[in-house]
Protein backbone atom coordinates (compact mmCIF):
# COMPACT_ATOMS: atom_id res chain seq x y z
CA UNK A 1 0.00 0.00 0.00
CA UNK A 2 1.25 3.43 -0.83
CA UNK A 3 2.71 5.27 2.20
CA UNK A 4 0.33 8.22 1.79
CA UNK A 5 -2.62 5.84 1.65
CA UNK A 6 -1.35 4.19 4.85
CA UNK A 7 -1.27 7.62 6.52
CA UNK A 8 -4.85 8.34 5.39
CA UNK A 9 -6.07 4.97 6.72
CA UNK A 10 -4.21 5.37 10.03
CA UNK A 11 -5.44 8.97 10.45
CA UNK A 12 -9.07 8.02 9.75
CA UNK A 13 -8.91 4.99 12.03
CA UNK A 14 -7.45 7.02 14.91
CA UNK A 15 -10.00 9.80 14.35
CA UNK A 16 -12.89 7.30 14.61
CA UNK A 17 -11.28 5.44 17.52
CA UNK A 18 -10.75 8.56 19.62
CA UNK A 19 -14.26 9.78 18.81
CA UNK A 20 -15.61 6.40 19.97
CA UNK A 21 -13.49 6.49 23.10
CA UNK A 22 -15.21 9.72 24.09
CA UNK A 23 -13.98 12.99 25.44
CA UNK A 24 -13.45 11.80 28.97
CA UNK A 25 -10.91 9.20 27.92
CA UNK A 26 -8.08 11.57 27.13
CA UNK A 27 -9.54 14.93 28.13
CA UNK A 28 -7.35 15.50 31.16
CA UNK A 29 -4.18 13.52 30.62
CA UNK A 30 -3.14 11.39 33.57
CA UNK A 31 0.38 9.88 33.50
CA UNK A 32 -1.17 6.57 32.39
CA UNK A 33 -3.10 8.28 29.57
CA UNK A 34 0.17 9.82 28.44
CA UNK A 35 1.85 6.39 28.34
CA UNK A 36 -1.19 5.05 26.46
CA UNK A 37 -0.76 7.77 23.83
CA UNK A 38 2.92 6.90 23.44
CA UNK A 39 2.07 3.20 22.99
CA UNK A 40 -0.61 4.02 20.40
CA UNK A 41 1.83 6.23 18.49
CA UNK A 42 4.44 3.45 18.52
CA UNK A 43 1.96 0.86 17.13
CA UNK A 44 0.81 3.27 14.43
CA UNK A 45 4.31 4.39 13.49
CA UNK A 46 5.42 0.83 12.75
CA UNK A 47 2.43 0.14 10.51
CA UNK A 48 2.78 3.40 8.60
CA UNK A 49 6.56 3.55 8.16
CA UNK A 50 7.02 -0.22 7.56
CA UNK A 51 10.57 -0.74 6.31
CA UNK A 52 11.37 2.68 4.87
CA UNK A 53 13.10 4.85 7.49
CA UNK A 54 14.49 7.32 4.90
CA UNK A 55 14.32 11.08 5.40
CA UNK A 56 12.35 11.40 2.16
CA UNK A 57 9.68 8.95 3.37
CA UNK A 58 9.53 10.73 6.75
CA UNK A 59 8.99 14.11 5.05
CA UNK A 60 6.25 12.67 2.81
CA UNK A 61 4.50 11.01 5.77
CA UNK A 62 4.74 14.09 8.02
CA UNK A 63 3.53 16.30 5.17
CA UNK A 64 0.58 13.99 4.55
CA UNK A 65 -0.54 13.89 8.16
CA UNK A 66 -0.23 17.65 8.67
CA UNK A 67 -1.99 18.21 5.34
CA UNK A 68 -4.84 15.92 6.39
CA UNK A 69 -5.20 17.78 9.66
CA UNK A 70 -5.25 21.18 7.97
CA UNK A 71 -7.71 19.87 5.35
CA UNK A 72 -10.04 18.54 8.02
CA UNK A 73 -9.90 21.79 9.99
CA UNK A 74 -10.86 23.70 6.81
CA UNK A 75 -13.77 21.32 6.22
CA UNK A 76 -14.90 21.74 9.82
CA UNK A 77 -14.75 25.52 9.46
CA UNK A 78 -17.04 25.29 6.41
CA UNK A 79 -19.47 22.74 7.86
CA UNK A 80 -20.81 23.25 11.35
CA UNK A 81 -22.58 19.87 11.12
CA UNK A 82 -19.31 18.05 10.41
CA UNK A 83 -17.63 19.91 13.25
CA UNK A 84 -20.37 18.88 15.69
CA UNK A 85 -20.15 15.21 14.65
CA UNK A 86 -16.37 15.12 14.82
CA UNK A 87 -15.84 17.14 17.97
CA UNK A 88 -19.18 16.98 19.74
CA UNK A 89 -20.84 19.88 21.54
CA UNK A 90 -20.32 21.26 25.06
CA UNK A 91 -22.45 19.46 27.65
CA UNK A 92 -23.83 21.34 30.65
CA UNK A 93 -23.27 19.14 33.69
CA UNK A 94 -24.28 21.46 36.55
CA UNK A 95 -26.62 24.44 36.49
CA UNK A 96 -26.98 26.66 39.58
CA UNK A 97 -25.61 23.95 41.85
CA UNK A 98 -27.93 21.26 40.48
CA UNK A 99 -26.19 18.35 38.75
CA UNK A 100 -27.74 17.07 35.51
CA UNK A 101 -27.58 13.38 36.31
CA UNK A 102 -28.46 11.99 32.87
CA UNK A 103 -25.88 14.12 31.09
CA UNK A 104 -23.28 13.20 33.71
CA UNK A 105 -24.00 9.49 33.40
CA UNK A 106 -23.85 9.49 29.60
CA UNK A 107 -20.69 11.61 29.58
CA UNK A 108 -19.10 9.32 32.19
CA UNK A 109 -18.49 12.21 34.60
CA UNK A 110 -19.22 11.96 38.32
CA UNK A 111 -19.64 14.63 40.99
CA UNK A 112 -16.08 14.11 42.16
CA UNK A 113 -14.73 15.03 38.70
CA UNK A 114 -16.78 18.24 38.74
CA UNK A 115 -15.76 19.16 42.28
CA UNK A 116 -12.11 18.47 41.45
CA UNK A 117 -12.35 20.86 38.47
CA UNK A 118 -14.13 23.41 40.68
CA UNK A 119 -11.43 23.20 43.35
CA UNK A 120 -8.47 23.35 40.96
CA UNK A 121 -9.80 26.05 38.62
CA UNK A 122 -11.97 28.24 40.83
CA UNK A 123 -11.08 27.35 44.42
CA UNK A 124 -14.66 26.23 45.09
CA UNK A 125 -15.53 23.63 47.69
CA UNK A 126 -19.23 22.82 47.28
CA UNK A 127 -21.63 22.01 44.45
CA UNK A 128 -23.94 24.90 45.41
CA UNK A 129 -21.10 27.35 44.72
CA UNK A 130 -21.10 26.30 41.05
CA UNK A 131 -23.29 28.28 38.67
CA UNK A 132 -22.27 26.32 35.61
CA UNK A 133 -20.05 23.32 34.95
CA UNK A 134 -19.55 22.38 31.31
CA UNK A 135 -17.83 19.42 29.70
CA UNK A 136 -16.03 21.17 26.86
CA UNK A 137 -15.36 19.73 23.41
CA UNK A 138 -11.72 19.27 24.37
CA UNK A 139 -12.70 16.94 27.25
CA UNK A 140 -11.91 19.38 30.06
CA UNK A 141 -14.51 20.61 32.58
CA UNK A 142 -14.90 24.38 32.86
CA UNK A 143 -16.55 25.85 35.95
CA UNK A 144 -18.31 29.19 36.41
CA UNK A 145 -18.86 30.15 40.08
CA UNK A 146 -22.07 31.59 41.51
CA UNK A 147 -21.70 35.31 42.07
CA UNK B 1 -27.50 27.08 21.11
CA UNK B 2 -28.36 28.42 24.54
CA UNK B 3 -28.74 32.15 23.77
CA UNK B 4 -28.71 33.29 27.40
CA UNK B 5 -25.37 31.60 28.10
CA UNK B 6 -23.96 31.58 24.56
CA UNK B 7 -23.07 27.89 24.97
CA UNK B 8 -23.64 25.59 22.03
CA UNK B 9 -25.07 22.79 24.18
CA UNK B 10 -27.58 20.52 22.50
CA UNK B 11 -28.51 17.54 24.64
CA UNK B 12 -30.63 16.03 21.85
CA UNK B 13 -27.68 16.00 19.47
CA UNK B 14 -25.38 14.79 22.22
CA UNK B 15 -27.74 11.88 22.98
CA UNK B 16 -27.65 10.83 19.32
CA UNK B 17 -23.90 11.14 19.39
CA UNK B 18 -23.66 8.98 22.53
CA UNK B 19 -26.00 6.39 20.99
CA UNK B 20 -23.73 6.22 17.94
CA UNK B 21 -20.74 5.96 20.25
CA UNK B 22 -22.22 2.88 21.89
CA UNK B 23 -22.86 1.29 18.49
CA UNK B 24 -19.19 1.99 17.78
CA UNK B 25 -18.17 0.29 21.03
CA UNK B 26 -20.18 -2.76 19.98
CA UNK B 27 -18.43 -2.75 16.60
CA UNK B 28 -15.07 -2.45 18.37
CA UNK B 29 -15.82 -5.41 20.65
CA UNK B 30 -16.95 -7.46 17.62
CA UNK B 31 -13.76 -6.52 15.78
CA UNK B 32 -11.56 -7.52 18.73
CA UNK B 33 -13.45 -10.78 19.36
CA UNK B 34 -13.23 -11.85 15.73
CA UNK B 35 -9.54 -10.90 15.73
CA UNK B 36 -8.91 -13.21 18.67
CA UNK B 37 -10.79 -15.98 16.83
CA UNK B 38 -8.57 -15.50 13.77
CA UNK B 39 -10.87 -13.76 11.32
CA UNK B 40 -8.52 -10.82 10.81
CA UNK B 41 -5.24 -12.70 10.91
CA UNK B 42 -3.52 -15.68 12.52
CA UNK B 43 -5.69 -17.52 15.02
CA UNK B 44 -7.71 -20.72 15.53
CA UNK B 45 -10.17 -19.97 12.70
CA UNK B 46 -7.37 -19.10 10.28
CA UNK B 47 -5.26 -22.23 10.82
CA UNK B 48 -5.69 -24.82 8.06
CA UNK B 49 -4.30 -28.33 7.65
CA UNK B 50 -4.54 -29.93 4.21
CA UNK B 51 -3.78 -33.65 3.80
CA UNK B 52 -2.79 -35.18 0.50
CA UNK B 53 -1.54 -38.78 0.55
CA UNK B 54 1.48 -39.08 2.80
CA UNK B 55 1.94 -35.31 2.97
CA UNK B 56 0.05 -32.70 4.92
CA UNK B 57 0.57 -28.96 5.09
CA UNK B 58 -0.42 -26.66 7.92
CA UNK B 59 -0.64 -22.90 7.38
CA UNK B 60 -2.53 -19.75 8.27
CA UNK B 61 -4.92 -18.71 5.52
CA UNK B 62 -5.22 -15.18 6.90
CA UNK B 63 -1.98 -13.29 7.36
CA UNK B 64 -0.62 -9.84 8.09
CA UNK B 65 1.71 -7.98 5.76
CA UNK B 66 5.39 -8.04 6.83
CA UNK B 67 4.64 -10.43 9.69
CA UNK B 68 6.38 -13.82 9.79
CA UNK B 69 4.29 -16.95 9.41
CA UNK B 70 4.94 -20.70 9.25
CA UNK B 71 4.22 -23.20 6.55
CA UNK B 72 4.63 -26.64 8.08
CA UNK B 73 4.95 -29.74 5.93
CA UNK B 74 4.40 -33.13 7.58
CA UNK B 75 5.81 -36.14 5.70
CA UNK B 76 5.08 -39.76 6.52
CA UNK B 77 8.32 -41.59 5.77
CA UNK B 78 8.99 -45.32 5.56
CA UNK B 79 12.71 -44.85 6.08
CA UNK B 80 15.61 -42.41 5.73
CA UNK B 81 16.32 -40.70 2.41
CA UNK B 82 16.35 -37.43 0.54
CA UNK B 83 13.21 -35.45 -0.17
CA UNK B 84 12.88 -32.46 -2.46
CA UNK B 85 10.52 -29.60 -1.73
CA UNK B 86 9.75 -27.21 -4.58
CA UNK B 87 8.57 -23.69 -3.82
CA UNK B 88 6.48 -22.31 -6.66
CA UNK B 89 7.04 -18.99 -8.41
CA UNK B 90 4.10 -17.21 -6.73
CA UNK B 91 5.34 -18.19 -3.28
CA UNK B 92 8.78 -16.78 -4.06
CA UNK B 93 7.37 -13.55 -5.50
CA UNK B 94 4.94 -12.72 -2.72
CA UNK B 95 6.80 -14.13 0.26
CA UNK B 96 10.32 -13.92 1.59
CA UNK B 97 11.72 -17.24 2.75
CA UNK B 98 13.42 -16.59 6.09
CA UNK B 99 14.40 -20.08 7.23
CA UNK B 100 13.83 -23.79 6.74
CA UNK B 101 14.04 -26.28 9.60
CA UNK B 102 15.69 -28.76 9.21
CA UNK B 103 18.22 -26.93 7.05
CA UNK B 104 18.28 -28.18 3.45
CA UNK B 105 21.45 -29.91 2.24
CA UNK B 106 21.20 -28.26 -1.14
CA UNK B 107 19.24 -25.53 -2.87
CA UNK B 108 18.80 -24.93 -6.57
CA UNK B 109 16.77 -22.73 -8.88
CA UNK B 110 14.65 -24.21 -11.64
CA UNK B 111 12.67 -22.15 -14.20
CA UNK B 112 9.51 -21.93 -12.09
CA UNK B 113 10.53 -23.02 -8.62
CA UNK B 114 13.18 -23.04 -5.95
CA UNK B 115 14.18 -26.56 -4.93
CA UNK B 116 15.21 -27.52 -1.43
CA UNK B 117 16.80 -30.94 -0.88
CA UNK B 118 16.46 -32.30 2.61
CA UNK B 119 18.28 -35.35 3.88
CA UNK B 120 15.86 -36.91 6.35
CA UNK B 121 17.28 -39.65 8.51
CA UNK B 122 14.13 -40.36 10.54
CA UNK B 123 11.27 -42.64 9.66
CA UNK B 124 7.67 -41.89 10.69
CA UNK B 125 6.20 -38.40 10.54
CA UNK B 126 8.82 -35.78 9.77
CA UNK B 127 8.12 -32.09 10.22
CA UNK B 128 9.62 -29.48 7.89
CA UNK B 129 8.99 -25.88 8.87
CA UNK B 130 9.26 -23.02 6.38
CA UNK B 131 9.27 -19.60 7.96
CA UNK B 132 8.13 -16.94 5.50
CA UNK B 133 7.17 -13.25 5.54
CA UNK B 134 4.35 -11.93 3.34
CA UNK B 135 5.61 -9.03 1.23
CA UNK B 136 2.42 -8.24 -0.69
CA UNK B 137 -1.12 -7.72 0.54
CA UNK B 138 -4.23 -9.24 -1.00
CA UNK B 139 -5.14 -12.75 -2.12
CA UNK B 140 -2.20 -15.08 -2.68
CA UNK B 141 -2.14 -18.53 -4.23
CA UNK B 142 1.08 -20.43 -3.65
CA UNK B 143 2.22 -23.75 -5.04
CA UNK B 144 4.25 -26.34 -3.16
CA UNK B 145 5.70 -29.59 -4.44
CA UNK B 146 6.92 -32.39 -2.18
CA UNK B 147 8.82 -35.10 -4.05
CA UNK B 148 6.73 -35.98 -7.08
CA UNK B 149 3.48 -34.75 -5.59
CA UNK B 150 2.27 -31.23 -6.38
CA UNK B 151 0.11 -30.19 -3.48
CA UNK B 152 -3.19 -28.39 -3.73
CA UNK B 153 -2.61 -24.63 -4.08
CA UNK B 154 -2.18 -22.84 -0.78
CA UNK B 155 -4.70 -20.01 -0.69
CA UNK B 156 -4.04 -17.17 1.67
CA UNK B 157 -5.18 -13.62 2.20
CA UNK B 158 -2.69 -11.05 3.44
CA UNK B 159 -4.17 -8.10 5.34
CA UNK B 160 -2.30 -4.81 4.79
Amino acid sequence: MDPILRVVVAYTFLLVLFRLAGRRTLGDLSPFDFVLLLVISEFTQQAVVRDDPSLTAASVLCGSIVGLNVGLSLLKARSRRLERWLEGVPVVLVEHGRPRRTAMRLARVDEEDILAAARSRQGLERMDQIRLAVLERTGGISVVPER
Amino acid sequence: MNEARNIDDDLGFQRRSWALQRVGWLALVTWLTTSIAGVTGPGPWSLVRVEQGSVSVEYERLLHLDAPTRLVVFLRREGPGTVEIGLGEALLEDFELVSVVPRPQAESLAPHERRLSLDLSDAGVVRVELRVVARRSGRQVAQLRVGEATLEPIQQFVFP
